[in-house]
């Protein structure tokens, strides 16, 4: 399920189910807001995505994780709707992992995204935020880096992850009055795919101690780190060729 | 940042939450095999499933 909301006004326009696994939905002027799988979220006349309180639906959408999962007590989540969205965004990176298991040395973040400082407007977009593709080119190949940190109020150390990630496909904008393709005038059309949700590619990994110990988590699978920690960090790393939109995550945690 | 507890959630979110959790839980005080450590765990997880702290 997913709800698709007007770019421009942030009104949600439809309502509809999630498609498979490499089918486009055209996004030209809206975006799309994913409900997790196994959620239901009451959408009417009066939902709203933002501000994102315990009743839009982002908030139902994450409280909706907490019913699924009852074993966990707390839920933070970001749909990249609001500049304050981006507030958790990490420009230097924490994670600097050994070679095993990911085999790239991580020096810098990678990423895109719209500016976390600076003057209004800030140059968040929905569905814009990205993990770039690794750069296979320099001596010390990069991956994509895109990471957040969170203060939590609590200690935890069991945590649970959901995400949405996409590609992204824009088309061309043909007008044409040469030959044989004289006439032609075709819009860019810019395209959501649905995608496998752990592509080989893309390594996501958790820390509660600020970065000094990292466990690779796998999507929606209960993740025992061992210790408590309230400084959390996440981190999502592409190790492919092709870029990863990330377009909402959400992290349960059980407090102790 | 974004972050909704238990304690935030709508009416009929909170009891489906604390059901599924009375459920998940009260299955491993049930459990014979169940050593005390999980049975003392899973009071502990019971405790908030009752009237909400406001």
């Amino acid at each position: 399920m997913r709800a698709i909301a007007d770019i421009a006004t942030d009104r949600i326009i439809q309502v509809t189910t999630t498609p498979g696994d490499n089918e486009l939905t055209t996004v030209n002027g809206r975006y799309l807001v994913p409900i997790p799988e196994g959620v239901a979220v009451d959408i009417t006349s009066s939902s709203y995505l933002t501000p994102q309180d315990a009743n839009s639906i982002p908030g139902l959408a994450a409280s909706g994780l907490l019913v699924r999962y009852p074993m966990y007590d707390n839920v933070l989540f970001n749909f990249f709707l609001e500049s304050s969205d981006m507030s958790s965004v990490q420009y230097v990176p924490a994670f600097y992992p050994a070679p095993p298991p990911l085999g790239f040395t991580i020096t810098k973040t990678r990423y895109q995204a719209g500016r976390v400082v600076g003057p209004d407007p800030i140059g968040l977009a929905p569905n814009s935020m990205a993990i770039l593709p690794a750069n296979t080119y320099k001596a010390s190949p990069a991956p994509g880096l895109l990471q957040f940190y969170y203060s939590l109020a609590v200690s935890a150390r069991e945590f649970l992850v959901w995400w949405k990630v996409s590609k992204m496909s824009v088309t061309e904008d043909i007008v044409s009055g040469y030959d044989m393709t004289a006439g032609t005038n075709e819009p860019a059309i810019k395209s959501y795919d649905e995608y496998e949700q752990e592509p080989g590619d893309l390594v996501v990994m958790i820390s509660n101690d600020n970065g000094a110990n990292w466990s690779e988590v796998n999507r929606l699978e209960p993740l025992d780190i061992g210790s408590v920690g309230s400084d959390l960090q996440l981190a999502f790393i592409n190790k492919g060729s092709d870029k990863i939109y990330l377009t909402a995550f959400a992290v349960l945690f059980a407090t102790p | 940042m974004n972050l909704i507890s238990y304690k935030d959630m709508s009416d009929r979110q909170f009891k489906e939450w604390a059901e599924a959790r009375k459920k998940l839980y009260r299955s491993v005080l049930l459990n014979p095999s169940a050593s005390e450590e999980q049975k003392a765990l899973a009071k502990k997880k019971l405790e908030i499933t009752g009237p909400r702290p406001k």
